[in-house]
Order: C-alpha cells, then sequence, then structure tokens
C-alpha cells in the first residue's frame, strides 16, 4: 500500500469547492467556540450535526474535524489575553501566556501558540498515518492500574514544578480534589455533599470554577485596586513573535507535539491532560525553571503544540478502534455511525477513501487555521491597549454568556461568581489557582481508577507496582518528588548558611 | 350611501376574512416552535436521537414548525423532569424518554410521579449485548457462568454507571445463573468498552452499535443478547435465552410529555411519530444506528413502560441492598 498516492487521492477528494468551505465554516465556528468560555467543540459539533445530514460523510466530517481543531486554536486565545481559559485545555496557557500579555508580549504569544499549534497539528496528522494502528494497540494496555499512576504523576508535576510555593500549590491541588469528590460517586451512585441540589449531583462544572477563578477572581482584585493596573503598552514590534522567539522555543513545539500525540492515543486522557504534562516535561527541560510563570514562552508553545497534536492523537483510537477518546471525538463517532460507516479496525480497509480524505482534511484545515489566525494576532494584541474600563464588563459579559450557555441554565452563573468570589480570595493570599482547576479535572478519574484498579485486583494494592507501565510512572513521580526536595532543602541550607555568616 | 353600504360590506368581509385567518390559527396545532428536552449533555445516543428525530419531522413537513433540542442536563435527568413538570398543561414541550431519566424516577429524585406523565409513541428498543475480546478464554455466556460457579467473584464485568443499562444487565445475568460476578464500573460505555478491549476486564455490556467494528473486524465476539428472540439485523447471535440464562433486558426509547398535555397534541404527536416512524429515512436511521423498531401507541407504551419500571425497580434495589452488604 502506497501511502503517499492514497495522500494525494485524499487530497484529490478534499479539493473541491465544496469540501474547502465546509472546512472553512467548520474553522471558523471552532475559532469562535474555542474563544467563548463555556460552550465546547463537543457541543457545537452536536449542534451544527444536522446541517450535515444531507452531505456526503466525508465533507461532514471534515467539518467535524474543522471544528475540533478550530477550537484548540481559539482556545488559548482568551487564556493570554485576559486570563479567562476558553476551555480545560487551555488552562495551563494562562500561566506564562498571561504574564507574556501583562508584559506586552501578548502579540508573540498569541503568534507562538499559532505557529505550535499549526507544526502540532500537521506533525500529528502524519503520525496518524504512521503508527495509528500500532499505537491504538498499545493504548489498549492502559488499564485503570496505568491511569491510576499517570494522574498520579501528573498532579505531582504540577504541584512540584508549578508555582512559587509547594506548600500553596499542594493547598490548592488539595482544594481541587476536594471539590472534585462533589456528586454521585461511581462506585454506588450515592449523592455526596449534594445537600439537596440536584445539579450538583453531576458534580461542578470544571469549566464554570475556572472561569470563575480565573475570569471573575481577576476582575475582582483589579476592581478592589481601583483599576490602578495601566494598560498595557502594546509595542508594534511586539506583535508578532521574532525569529528568535520561534527558535526559542522551537525545542518546546517538538517536545509538547510528541507528548500531546502520545497522551491523546490514549482513550479518556485527552488534551487537557497532554497539555499540562508538557508544562512539565517544559518545566524540567528548563535551564532555570524560575522562569516558569513570569512569562517563560516555553510554557506557552509546549503545551499549546500539545493540546493540538493530541486532537490528532485522539483520533486515533477513534479510527483504528472505534473508540471515543474525548467529547468530541464521541459526537463524531455518532455521526460515522449516522453515516453508516463503522470506525473500528477494518475502517483503514473498507472505507480507505474515507480514511485518507479525513487525513487530507486534517492538513487542508490545519493550513486554513493558520492562515485565518495569524492575521487576527496582531488586532488581538492590540485590544489589550483598551481601558480596562472597557475590557472587565467584556470579561465579565464573556464569562457570564459562556456559563450560561453551559446548559442554559443561570445556575451555572451562580456557580461560577461563587468561585469567582473565592478566586479573589485565593489570588489575595497568592494561591496559584492552576493546580486546583487541574486537580478538579483529574480528581474523579484519579478515584475512578483506584477504585477500579483495586476492584480488579480484588484489593491487592501491589497491583501498581507490579505492572510494568504503572510501576515505570511511578517511579518517575517518585525521583521527580525526592529531586525537588533535594533542591528545595539545599535552597534553605545556603539561605541558612548565609544568614550565619 | 352607496358609500356607507360599499364601506360597511368591505368592513363585514373584513371581519369574516379576520375570522377565517383566526379559525385557520386555531385549528392548526402547532402554532409555536416546539422544545425538546433532552436529559444528557450533546453528543450523546440520546441527544443524536433526538436531534434527527426533530431534523426528520422537520424535512419532511410532517411539524410545520422549528423544533428545538434543548439539553437539561443534571442528576441523570432530575433536571429535565423537574422542568416537563414545571410545564404541565403545555404542548409544546416533549421530553425523549430512555432507561436512564426511568431509573431516575424510581428512585424517586425528581419531582415527576409516573402516574403524571402523559405518555406518547415509543419508537425503539436499544439493544444491549455481552462480549468480549477474541483472545478472550470465553467463547458463550454459559462458558462465563461456569468458570464463575468454580471461582465466585473470579470473573469481572465492567459496566459503565451504577444502575445504568449495562450494570442491570450483568445484575440480571448473575441473579439468574446464580453465579458472583466482579463488577467494576466504569463511568460510561466507552471506557467500560475499553477496558474490555484491553483485557483488563473478562467481559463487558454495551450497546450493539458501539461494537458493531470490532465484531465485524474479528477483534470482538458476542457473549450472547439480552433480547427476548435474536436480532433481525444480526441473526446468528444466540441469546441468553437459549443459553439457559433466564435474562432479558431490553431499553426502550420514545417520548413523553408534561403532565395534562391537551388532547390535541398528543393526537397531533402519535400521527407526526406513526409517520415518521414508516418512513425511510426513519428506519435507515434505525439500521444504521441498530436499533430496534418498536412502535406502540400512547396507551400501549404507558402500560409497557409501567411494567418496565416495575421489574427495574427490583434490580436497582436489590444493587443497592448488594452494596450495602460490601
Amino acid at each position: 500500500m502506497d501511502i503517499f498516492t492514497s495522500l494525494m487521492q485524499g487530497f484529490d477528494t478534499v479539493l473541491t469547492p465544496f469540501n474547502l468551505w465546509m472546512a472553512t465554516i467548520g474553522c471558523f465556528f471552532g475559532t469562535i467556540v474555542g474563544i467563548l468560555p463555556g460552550l465546547g467543540p463537543s457541543a457545537t459539533i452536536a449542534i451544527l450535526l444536522p446541517l450535515t445530514f444531507g452531505m456526503n460523510a466525508t465533507s461532514a466530517m471534515i467539518m467535524m474535524t474543522s471544528i475540533y481543531y478550530g477550537a484548540k486554536y481559539g482556545g488559548s486565545t482568551t487564556s493570554i489575553l485576559v486570563n479567562v481559559p476558553g476551555e480545560g485545555a487551555s488552562v495551563v496557557t494562562t500561566f506564562d501566556g498571561y504574564q507574556m500579555a501583562r508584559q506586552g508580549r501578548g502579540g508573540v504569544a498569541l503568534g507562538i501558540s499559532a505557529i505550535g499549534s499549526f507544526f502540532a497539528g500537521i506533525v500529528g496528522t502524519f503520525g496518524l498515518i504512521f503508527v495509528a494502528v500500532p499505537l491504538a494497540a498499545f493504548s489498549l494496555r492502559f488499564g485503570p492500574a496505568e491511569y491510576f499512576s499517570l494522574i498520579v504523576m501528573g498532579m505531582l508535576t504540577i504541584v512540584f514544578v508549578g508555582g512559587k510555593s509547594i506548600t500553596k500549590s499542594l493547598m490548592s491541588a488539595v482544594i481541587g480534589l476536594a471539590l472534585g469528590t462533589v456528586g454521585s460517586d461511581i462506585v454506588q451512585g450515592a449523592p455526596r455533599f449534594v445537600y439537596g441540589v440536584p445539579q450538583l449531583t453531576d458534580g461542578i462544572s470544571f469549566v464554570t470554577v475556572v472561569m470563575g477563578v480565573f475570569g471573575i477572581g481577576e476582575v475582582l482584585v483589579s476592581a478592589e485596586e481601583h483599576l490602578k493596573m495601566k494598560t498595557v503598552n502594546v509595542k508594534f514590534k511586539n506583535l508578532w513573535p521574532t525569529i528568535k522567539d520561534v527558535m526559542d522555543s522551537k525545542w518546546a513545539i517538538i517536545r509538547g507535539t510528541v507528548v500531546g500525540f502520545l497522551v491523546g492515543a490514549l482513550p479518556g486522557a485527552g488534551s487537557t491532560i497532554a497539555s499540562f504534562i508538557s508544562y512539565g516535561v517544559e518545566k524540567g527541560a528548563a535551564k532555570d525553571p524560575s522562569r516558569f510563570g513570569k512569562g517563560a514562552i516555553e510554557g506557552v508553545a509546549g503545551p499549546e503544540a500539545a493540546n493540538n497534536s493530541a486532537c490528532s492523537g485522539a483520533m486515533v483510537p477513534l479510527l483504528a478502534l472505534g473508540i471515543p477518546g474525548s467529547g468530541a471525538t464521541a459526537v463524531m463517532l455518532g455521526a460515522l455511525m449516522l453515516y453508516g460507516l463503522r470506525p473500528g479496525p477494518m475502517l483503514f480497509t473498507t472505507s480507505p477513501d474515507f480514511v485518507w480524505a479525513l487525513i487530507a482534511s486534517m492538513f487542508i484545515g490545519n493550513i486554513i487555521l493558520i492562515i485565518m489566525n495569524l492575521p487576527m494576532v496582531p488586532l488581538f494584541a492590540l485590544s489589550l491597549r483598551l481601558s480596562y474600563s472597557y475590557l472587565y464588563p467584556a470579561i465579565l459579559l464573556i464569562c457570564i454568556i459562556g456559563a450560561y450557555s453551559l446548559n442554559i441554565n443561570v445556575y451555572d452563573v451562580w456557580v461560577m461568581w461563587i468561585f469567582g468570589i473565592f478566586g479573589y480570595f485565593m489570588k489575595k493570599y497568592d494561591i496559584p489557582g492552576g493546580p486546583m482547576v487541574i486537580a478538579l479535572v483529574l480528581g474523579p478519574m484519579l478515584e475512578y481508577s483506584l477504585y477500579q484498579a483495586l476492584a480488579l485486583s480484588l484489593g491487592d494494592i501491589s497491583t501498581f507496582f507490579t505492572r510494568p507501565i504503572s510501576a515505570t510512572l511511578l517511579a518517575i513521580a517518585a525521583l521527580m518528588v525526592i529531586g525537588v526536595s533535594f533542591k528545595t532543602v539545599r535552597l534553605k541550607r545556603t539561605m541558612l548558611e548565609d544568614e550565619d555568616e | 350611501m352607496q358609500r356607507k353600504i360599499l364601506s360597511s360590506v368591505l368592513a363585514i368581509m373584513f371581519c369574516v376574512g379576520a375570522m377565517i385567518i383566526t379559525l385557520d390559527a386555531k385549528a392548526e396545532y402547532p402554532d409555536q416552535p416546539i422544545e425538546f428536552v433532552v436529559h444528557s449533555s450533546p453528543g450523546g445516543g440520546s441527544d443524536l436521537f433526538s436531534r434527527t428525530v426533530a431534523h426528520m419531522l422537520e424535512t419532511q413537513g410532517l411539524v410545520k414548525q422549528k423544533i428545538n433540542v434543548n439539553n437539561r442536563t443534571g442528576g441523570s435527568g432530575t433536571v429535565a423532569m423537574n422542568y416537563m413538570k414545571s410545564k404541565a398543561g403545555s404542548a409544546y414541550v416533549l421530553m425523549q424518554f430512555t432507561s436512564s431519566p426511568l431509573s431516575t424516577m424510581i428512585r424517586g429524585t425528581s419531582k415527576m410521579k409516573l402516574e403524571e406523565i402523559t405518555f406518547l409513541p415509543m419508537m425503539t428498543m436499544d439493544v444491549n449485548m455481552a462480549w468480549t475480546r477474541s483472545e478472550s478464554k470465553f467463547n458463550d455466556m454459559k462458558e462465563v457462568i461456569a468458570y464463575a460457579k468454580k471461582h465466585p467473584n473470579g470473573v469481572s464485568v465492567a459496566y459503565g454507571s451504577t444502575a445504568g443499562s449495562e450494570h442491570i444487565c450483568a445484575h440480571r445475568i448473575s441473579k439468574a445463573a446464580g453465579v458472583k460476578l466482579n463488577m467494576v464500573g466504569f463511568g460510561g460505555g466507552g471506557p467500560a468498552a475499553v477496558a474490555m478491549l484491553g483485557g483488563h476486564v473478562d467481559f463487558s455490556f454495551g450497546n450493539l452499535e458501539e461494537q458493531m467494528g470490532q465484531l465485524e473486524a474479528g477483534k470482538v465476539k458476542s457473549l450472547g443478547t439480552m433480547t427476548p428472540e435474536r436480532l433481525s439485523q444480526m441473526p446468528d447471535l444466540p441469546t441468553m435465552l437459549e443459553q439457559g440464562i433466564n435474562a432479558t433486558f431490553i431499553q426502550p426509547r420514545g417520548f413523553w410529555a408534561p403532565p395534562n398535555m391537551p388532547d390535541y397534541a398528543v393526537k397531533f404527536w402519535e400521527d407526526a411519530l406513526l409517520k415518521l416512524y414508516k418512513s425511510k429515512g426513519f428506519q435507515d436511521f434505525l439500521k444504521k444506528s441498530y436499533m430496534e423498531g418498536a412502535y406502540m401507541t400512547s396507551a400501549d407504551t404507558k402500560v409497557y413502560i409501567t411494567k418496565f419500571l416495575k421489574e427495574l425497580k427490583v434490580d436497582v434495589d436489590e444493587l443497592g441492598a448488594f452494596k450495602k452488604k460490601k
């Protein structure tokens, strides 16, 4: 089977005016959805699905994947500009992206995130071509025990390499874990900490917490400071990333792409986990990790690349096994069925035209997105010159609309306000919000995999250390903790010695 | 004078015309947009079903109004049903029922009571079956049961949500065969299937369409279906009953309306849904999504669902009791 010929045939199928038009519409909607917090790509795809009923499967799928990718491109915009992540995968981008924007380098951050996304999208698509089937087989080896260890490693990465103070990071993560326990538990379906509020049985929605803590919290703190924060002085030379910026982040982008693709291929892990594992990797690889959280460009480039290649990665289990690895791919799976296609091991042999057209459309989608997004970068960056009296009401409005649009329900808006006030106090006491929201996402997964692993081993805890993949992940986590602890002890010692002298 | 007559004639004509128009409007239900309530989030099976039905009703001209599909998620159907309760008497709100809000209703978490609901026709049945990896040592449910008899808790089965369809299936099998299975929850059909494919559990349950690709590729084998009879679309798969295990479960899917929906509206929907059910488009959709068609009139649906819930309640209660002992 000649891959190149097949791919060319795929391009042949895709490059019709109608399909290009579908891709463009998808990219446009996707970008908008990514920018607005709240409405995610999966909901958008589901809502737009009836529009595609009259089309052939290829055109419909082109539109859906374009929305999916577009959302990842757009997600970073509000993270960088106003510290409000558009979706889970963009939370990590706020750590350094927003700092860059405060330093007047918002354009650079936006540009790098678009370039990183583009590179990752293209490379991830190649990855999909060459390793889809073996990688899918490998990803199945991740059982509950492996997921547990993966999440433990990821959480420790965030806590120990996350912020200035390990104590405060830990505190934040524990609060997140506690919030994650709200809702029906998986073992008995028993409601926990629900207090008779029916919506709480589904748990606390991650997106509302993110918008509250990051968006509303930010606005409240600034309002208290009487809007003394000066508008960011955006210089024209900082509207685009320079060659040097790209060179500085090239390794971060490459690493992020690989990490993202591998993690994305794990069913259920998804781009959120991919993005912050990448952040941890970047911080570990950096010569001077203290730059992170203060506007390090790698802290934007790596995770942004990772969350895009994770999308390509998520297509691996979808196409090769018929298993959706994320909300958006689950909707696509449903759609594929409606078109009479059966995702699974046979798809590559039974409908090769469709698969290759889809892969070709991913290339096209990424090209459309970079063309669409790059010219917008200076425009967005200049928007920071607006005075805060205009900018903050806009942020509030975006957050309220976003929260309301989640379930068309005012309840979510209230939850967001409560967490806004919470976020305000967190900011006052300098407790980082990142670990909390990430723990809120991962906490339930952690708990489920712990329960599943122990239920399968009939209560034998050694299952985590006897399974090779799980043991390796835990070992990495242990080494990291030990390493960081030594560093802090050494730092403390030198500080004490300095005082003695 | 003539002018007066002319103007009064015109006036009378105008009035009559206006009356005819208003009469027309009165007769013509529906005269405002319809809302379809979905209890689950966009993209799930129930959501897709509602959106497809809404789209087909519009395009086939069966409903001349816009149908808006709204996801009122929360508490596995609690929020949606409380909303339905608040819409009592409305002729413009419909909700899809599946086993999930039904079992929520049994647990009594919502304000809605079974007796109050206005039932509309049932449309389909979702088929559940048990399957395992092709590498597995088990070839049918009989072998699983025989092994489990010797090794209590030695066979693990993945299910999705607690007291959800897969959990009920697993429970009914273990009850009927009198064996103890190690049931492990995975929070959803997708993750449960992954655990089965990866060999982390011995077998799992799910809807037929979820595993079609794997079945055809020979990566997965069926251990038996939970239907009373063999499937029309896959006649070579044996049922559990044939294997001597007295366990069946099918998930009804259809529509219901708020309490006291006006009769003319009920009649309208019975008619529209029957026409839709008979249409080629809908039958094709059933084939593609591997559901079994099962149209029932509103009255029959009510009887059927009442019986279905009675049986389901036994299982849900037992599952609760079963867990307390743990």
